[in-house]
């Protein structure tokens, strides 16, 4: 396998870690110290970001998006994460959605979507899955019609009707287009009675409540959703009604599962890995103790092996799910290297944040990666996950 | 200073480094508690694929780990805290010749850090949301991995008192500070 990479892929990670290195991280502490969580964002890094094609690269050329392929996105989400894992993902979040709309959204969809999204910098996508009663229940749905999301989608003539609310959703305060789903058939399996609809924020009878206020990834909007007698075309319907199942399906992934979401939490995680083993090196080549660096301690020694050897193991992960999703090739790596990513992420910032307090010092960035990193327990590498990821193999 | 301040260097508190009362081990069990009671009380309350979350196997036998980690835990702060009321029992070998509270501060910290990580999970996304307490209870966890010099400082120590050494690097930094 030639992991060399192309001068158009080269050419995206530097421009995403000059941009990294220059405009995020000088941001970064900053806006993850904000106590209130809504304050927590900055429309100006997203516009400047915009403008450098991080939120529209994953559109198809022929939609006058970039167009780039997988090995490019993980690039730069891990040379962005690298800086700031939040701000990584919330230009990500876009590109996850920009792969559903080219893969699912009809032309005419398509038109009406795609260019408002690529013309305005501040223009950012979600999606609304999770509800209060219903999480691990999407993941892996029972056949029980009562186990699942519950809001509720009635079609009265050329509308949908819909009522009930969503949580955690990523992006809600900020985004302006939202794929949504919801149960068109409350007596059949989740699979089986759920449509998913594009919500657009002005969308009457839809609002968004609070903005979660979570421990790690500050920067990143996870709101309630509320509709309440929210009214959308059918025309906004993606797909067939009752088959919101479109990334496995009719979407034409062929790589085992989520088309993009598995490999961009794991590449996410990459980047955060490269910010905490660049910070342990520094401090072990710098920091003395009893006139010695602190690089010349064994314990020192074989943390940062561990460190290193985690990490590198993650990027060689994430490099091959990025090429095998390049190339159609249908595996079940793209999750398994999701949940190894939650493995090496906490173990790596945990050693980072071990070496510094070993060394006296309260560093608040090594704080933070390690708060970040608890994020992945529930997105990526709890139990269910790893169950999800495991039938993929049982297939 | 009066002479008679300076410590007997026979006195248990000269001599007893290492055996010292595990309070802050104590703490660090009660952040694991606190943890366990809230991730068991929500594993019966919360239902996912159609049963208690606790009935699952993957939650059931991570809330037992949680349990195993955390009776050994207190099991080795009680030893701990029996030696040092009990500061003969060392001296007729009824208990090993270790610093046991040192011991027990390094266990714990790893089995307790652990523990409410793994009790965090159960919760999934309210698992890191300030207005429930699991995230501080990682956090606190955390903290206490890091208490006085550290893990990596506490097994060094434990390896001196193992062989009954003194590291010169430790003796240099002492010097140096």
């Amino acid at each position: 396998m030639d992991f060399t990479l192309s001068n158009e892929q080269r050419s995206w990670q530097m421009t995403a870690r000059k941009f990294a290195e220059e405009e995020i991280r000088p941001i970064s502490l900053e806006r993850d110290e904000i106590v209130d969580p809504r304050e927590t964002f900055d429309w100006e890094i997203i516009k400047k970001g915009s403008k450098l094609g991080f939120r529209t690269m994953a559109v198809p050329k022929e939609w006058g998006g970039h167009g780039t392929d997988f090995v490019t996105q993980a690039l730069v989400m891990a040379e962005l994460a690298k800086a700031d894992s939040a701000i990584s993902k919330t230009f990500s979040q876009c590109w996850k959605w920009s792969h559903l709309i080219a893969a699912a959204c009809s032309e005419e969809q398509k038109r009406r979507f795609l260019k408002p999204f690529l013309e305005d910098d501040t223009f950012l996508l979600g999606k609304g899955i999770s509800e209060p009663s219903a999480g691990s229940d999407n993941r892996l749905p029972p056949d029980d019609p009562k186990a699942g999301l519950k809001l509720r989608a009635e079609r009265h003539g050329d509308e949908w009707i819909l009522n009930g609310e969503k949580c955690f959703i990523a992006n809600a305060s900020v985004g302006k287009l939202f794929f949504i789903d919801a149960r068109t058939d409350p007596n059949a399996p989740l699979k089986q009675g759920t449509t998913m609809f594009l919500v657009p924020r002005d969308t009457p009878g839809f609002r968004i409540g609070k903005v979660f206020n979570k421990s790690g990834w500050r920067f990143y909007q996870n709101g309630e959703m509320i509709f309440e007698n929210a009214r959308v075309p059918h025309a906004n319907v993606v797909g067939p009604v009752n088959g919101s199942d479109m990334k496995a399906q009719q979407a034409g992934d062929r790589t085992g599962g989520d088309l993009f979401g598995d490999l961009e939490l794991a590449a996410n995680a990459l980047g955060v890995c490269d910010d905490a083993c660049g910070m342990a090196l520094a401090l072990a080549r710098t920091k003395k103790q009893g006139g010695r660096v602190l690089f010349e301690q064994q314990l020192v020694q074989l943390k940062l092996n561990r460190m290193h050897l985690l990490t590198e193991a993650l990027r060689s992960f994430v490099m091959r799910v990025a090429w095998e999703h390049d190339h159609k090739v249908h595996s079940a790596n793209a999750g398994l290297a999701m949940n190894f990513s939650t493995d090496v992420i906490q173990e790596v910032t945990e050693l980072n944040l071990d070496l510094h307090a070993g060394a006296g010092i309260f560093d608040r960035r090594a704080d933070k990666l390690a708060r970040d990193a608890i994020i992945w327990s529930h997105l990526a590498g709890d139990s269910v996950q790893r169950m999800k990821a495991t039938r993929r193999l049982g297939k | 200073m009066p002479g008679e301040n300076l410590l007997d260097a026979d006195s248990p508190l000269a001599t007893g480094a290492g055996r010292h009362i595990p309070q802050d081990q104590a703490l660090n069990l009660g952040i694991g508690r606190a943890a366990y009671e809230a991730a068991l009380d929500y594993a019966q309350l919360r239902t996912q694929g159609g049963r208690r979350i606790i009935e699952h196997q993957a939650i059931g036998a991570k809330l037992a780990e949680i349990a195993i980690r955390l009776e050994v835990v207190r099991a080795a702060i009680w030893q701990a805290a029996w030696a040092s009321d009990h500061p003969d029992a060392f001296a007729d070998r009824s208990l090993p010749d270790l610093p046991l509270t040192t011991i027990a501060a390094v266990f714990a910290s790893e089995a307790i850090y652990r523990a409410a990580k793994d009790a965090a999970e159960c919760f999934g996304a309210m698992g890191v949301m300030r207005d429930m307490p699991l995230q501080k209870y990682v956090h606190d966890a955390l903290v206490c991995l890091h208490s006085g010099a550290g893990n990596s400082d506490a097994k060094l120590r434990i390896a001196e008192a193992l062989a009954r050494y003194r590291r010169p690097a430790s003796a240099a930094v002492l010097a140096a500070e």
